[in-house]
């Protein structure tokens, strides 16, 4: 039996089916009316930072080679008898995988044979096939990949500051791996990470637009096998509260230095993850976004320009990590700059009605991601992947206060715990 | 998607989409010149200036406060071109009154930003603000200077140079430095009074529901016009094919060499030359994907796209500089195997299913909306998506095998990596 409900929410005008599906897995299916197009996920919280676990029962805990949970996500769009990419050529969809630090997904989207292609997608993942062979043909392929990183300087800057702030936290090592570290994955290793994370407990289908939901679980009760939850346990290596250097630079061609410079905050999980997310960004988008005095003055003293931006919070199991980026020619003077608004707003207190402004804008956002199909799914597995309920992100903005941004700047905000990247 | 098209005065025209699934209200304002290379710096900077401040709301603080008022509603702009015609476009969003906390009305206060920001620029005595011009053009240097941050967008910009040899999109629609450092508040407010007077100018609206009193509200403000004179624009205009291909090979500190090849033809039907691009290498079925990378190894991308009102197709790959050879070698190959027929039929039927696919997803978004009206107005194919769908179903084997056969090679770019960056192949 399936058990299903409807989650709605009143803020957004939008409702959506929840089944705990017999098999195990999670899933959401968000119909949206007068939609053409539809969109499906099919994700396991598993990613590059998942490198050391074990399952009930299991004495020690095995470590894997870095890079394995995109490895893997590169080959599981092979089967025995064709690639993914051909079967969905067949029913036209347009199909694409992920791997981020924490989260695998696989995803198409179409206008037409929905049902058809979700099918291919459930089969797919549900269905590895490696050999030796088929693993040392990928190798290349993700080494170029790899190499197509190393020439972009956005993701340069970024992976320096994580490296900068991590000691021992996997989250400083390239989701990719390295052209190295793939060269230890072999055909069983993919199996084993496989068995471990690839199991429907672990995992979610989210699906968004021209879709019956009806139609949409009955292919699921056919196609998806029922798991044992295995009672997956990981281990990350102990990871002191304090950063490992507070500047770090590298030297590539570009045109103007590019910098990240970020906090590393106390980890956090579940809502209260969540709600920090938003104060956070909240807090430092008053500070340093595009209304602050800070901002303002550096773009008309030709120091910062419009690719300044305060990012969007980093966080997971273990690490959380606020921050900004953009281009300027004087890095440190940037930094000290922030760390003079910071001490000055901790000590005098910051503008409360631009911060409940941006409460206007967060709510906005809110409404327009929920209008589109490919958010909505996105929206829907990223607070399955946080642990909130579907809709929350409403409510706990409503719940953010100044004096919540005052207490997270006072407590955490911690000058000493700030990493400046550069590359120039 | 149904859209009605009303003039609003010469060159002037208001594209309307009502589609009750949307929450949002989109407004935006797309100006199409003929690219003249030396102005588009003056161009870019000037549709720049207008987004960023206006008489009303003059810096970017108050900017940013009237645009958080409406709930973080979203104006911009940007610089493109279509064949050698120049776009720019201003756009507003803002989400549907009904949402609106306090019963604000976020359409006519975006509708009002807007027309404002056109007619009322931050502009006195012929010039733009001395202090907010120095920032966008600062801006606009910035962008240039950091083309070579992205290595594979810069490859296509130097490949660009030599593929459109002095042709009008032989450089980036936003401009080149030389021309940028020249600009002033004085010559870029008047770029824009030209633009006012020369430009055909495309209005779309997108929203859940009529709005009626919008329409003669656009009309009186554009009323203002009134030394109109617009430019014929050709939409459609092939690209010159070099008698023997251009070979550059341009030395860099990267890791990976980039590889762009340029392919250009003689006139041959649209819908065979897009159905080409998707069977070549535009799909991730395609026998670029298939061959290049999945079967040899050689990259992680290899992709083609069409620019059809150039008659032009471009390839390229990021790899290893010891295998840049095999790789165009194995374009090549490719491309010989499909003038030879040398392709299975279900590959011509997958792209017709991604094309079929693609033209049903049309109008799920207030972009694709507005890309869908813009689109047929410049390919002036103004048939229905369901009426495209059956061109492309039309679409035969030999078709395609004419599309391979009339392809020249043109142009091969290497970006190089210098020596010591390679890494051992395995």
């Amino acid at each position: 039996m399936r058990n299903t409900e409807i989650i709605r929410s009143e803020q957004t005008d939008d409702s959506c089916l929840y089944c705990k599906h017999p098999s195990g897995l999670d899933i959401y299916i968000k119909e949206m009316e007068g939609f053409n197009s539809a969109f499906a996920l099919f994700a396991t919280k598993y990613g590059s930072i998942n490198t050391r676990f074990r399952l009930r029962g299991e004495a020690d805990y095995a470590e894997v080679p870095e890079g394995i949970a995109h490895f893997l996500e590169h080959k599981l769009f092979e089967n025995e008898d064709c690639d993914a990419f051909e079967q969905y050529a067949r029913t036209g969809a347009n199909a694409n995988a992920f791997t981020s630090f924490d989260q695998t997904a696989y995803l198409f989207g179409c206008s037409e044979h929905f049902n058809d292609s979700l099918r291919i997608l459930l089969n797919t993942v549900q269905n590895p096939y490696f050999t030796q062979e088929t693993v040392d043909k990928e190798q290349g392929i993700i080494a170029q990949e790899i190499r197509m990183n190393d020439d972009n300087p956005g993701w340069r800057v970024f992976f320096g500051m994580l490296r900068a702030m991590f000691h021992n936290h996997p989250v400083r090592i390239d989701i990719a791996g390295t052209v190295e570290s793939i060269r230890e994955i072999d055909a069983d290793l993919l199996y084993r990470c496989y068995n471990t994370f690839y199991n429907l407990h672990n995992m979610t289908l989210c699906i968004a637009g021209n879709v019956r939901a009806e139609e949409a679980l009955a292919v699921c009760d056919e196609l998806l096998r029922p798991c044992e939850d295995q009672g997956l346990e990981q281990l990350y290596a102990e990871e002191p509260e304090d950063i490992v250097t507070a500047f770090t630079e590298e030297h590539m061609p570009v045109g103007t230095p590019l910098f990240n410079f970020g906090f590393k905050l106390r980890p956090r999980e579940g809502r209260e993850a969540v709600r920090t997310a938003l104060v956070s960004s909240m807090l430092l988008e008053t500070l340093l976004g595009a209304s602050s005095p800070f901002y303002n003055d550096a773009l008309h003293e030709g120091l910062l320009n419009s690719e300044f931006d305060v990012d969007a919070p980093f966080y997971g199991d273990g690490y959380f990590v606020v921050s900004c980026g953009g281009e300027t020619a004087q890095p440190e003077l940037v930094r000290d700059r922030i760390l003079q608004v910071l001490e000055t707003a901790k000590r005098e207190g910051f503008d409360r009605e631009t911060f409940e402004r941006l409460k206007k804008v967060r709510y906005g956002d809110l409404i327009r991601s929920s209008n589109n199909v490919e958010a909505s799914a996105n929206g829907m597995m990223r607070s399955w992947m946080r642990g909130i309920g579907i809709f929350d992100d409403a409510q706990l903005l409503a719940s953010v206060t100044y004096e919540d941004a005052m207490q997270l700047l006072r407590e955490e905000l911690d000058p000493q715990r700030a990493v400046l990247s550069v590359i120039r | 998607m149904n859209y009605t098209t009303t003039s609003l005065g010469d060159g002037i025209s208001l594209i309307s989409v009502q589609e009750p699934k949307f929450k949002t209200n989109t407004l935006a304002v797309q100006l199409l010149v003929p690219i003249v290379p030396e102005k588009n710096a003056a161009y870019s900077l000037a549709f720049a200036m207008l987004s960023a401040s206006c008489r009303r709301y003059p810096d970017n603080i108050a900017m940013t406060v009237c645009l958080d008022d409406l709930y973080g509603g979203t104006l911009g702009t940007s610089t493109g071109a279509n064949g050698t015609v120049m776009t720019l476009m201003m756009y507003g969003s803002v989400i549907a009154d009904r949402f609106a906390l306090q019963g604000e009305p976020l359409l006519d206060g975006m509708t009002d930003l807007l027309l404002e920001c056109l007619f009322e620029p931050n502009a006195e005595n012929g010039a733009f603000n001395a202090s907010e011009f120095a920032i966008q053009k600062k801006e606009l240097l910035d962008t240039i200077q950091a083309e070579i941050n992205n290595k594979r967008g810069y490859a296509m910009t130097r490949a660009a140079q030599t593929i459109f040899e002095a042709e009008p999109d032989a450089y980036p629609s936003y401009g080149v430095r030389e021309d940028a450092e020249a600009l002033t508040p004085e010559n870029v407010f008047a770029a824009y009074q030209e633009l006012l007077r020369i430009s055909t100018i495309r209005i779309y609206f997108v929203g859940p529901e009529p709005v009626p009193a919008l329409e003669p509200r656009l009309r009186e403000a554009f009323s203002v016009l009134t030394d109109r004179a617009p430019l014929p624009l050709v939409f459609k205009s092939a690209s010159r094919i070099k008698p023997e291909t251009a070979r550059i090979t341009e030395p860099m500190d990267v890791v990976q060499s980039k590889l762009v090849m340029a392919f250009k033809y003689e006139e041959q039907d649209s819908y065979a030359v897009r159905m080409f691009n998707v069977m070549f290498g535009a799909a991730p079925y395609s026998m670029l994907f298939m061959n290049v990378r999945e079967k040899q190894s050689l990259c992680y991308y290899c992709v083609s796209r069409a620019r059809s009102l150039r008659n032009t197709v471009i390839v390229d790959s990021g790899v290893e500089l010891a295998n840049a050879e095999r790789t165009h070698a194995a374009v090549l190959e490719q491309l010989e195997a499909f003038r030879r027929g040398e392709f299975p039929d279900e590959l011509l039927e997958n792209a017709k299913r991604s094309m079929a696919d693609a033209l049903h997803g049309i109008g799920d978004s207030p972009f694709s909306c507005i890309m869908e009206a813009y689109e047929r107005f410049y390919s002036g194919d103004d048939r229905e998506p369901e009426e495209r769908i059956r061109r492309f179903m039309e679409v035969t084997r030999e078709d395609v095998i004419a599309v391979a056969q009339a392809l020249r090679e043109d142009t091969v770019y290497l970006m190089q990596q210098e020596e010591g960056t390679e890494h051992e192949e395995h």
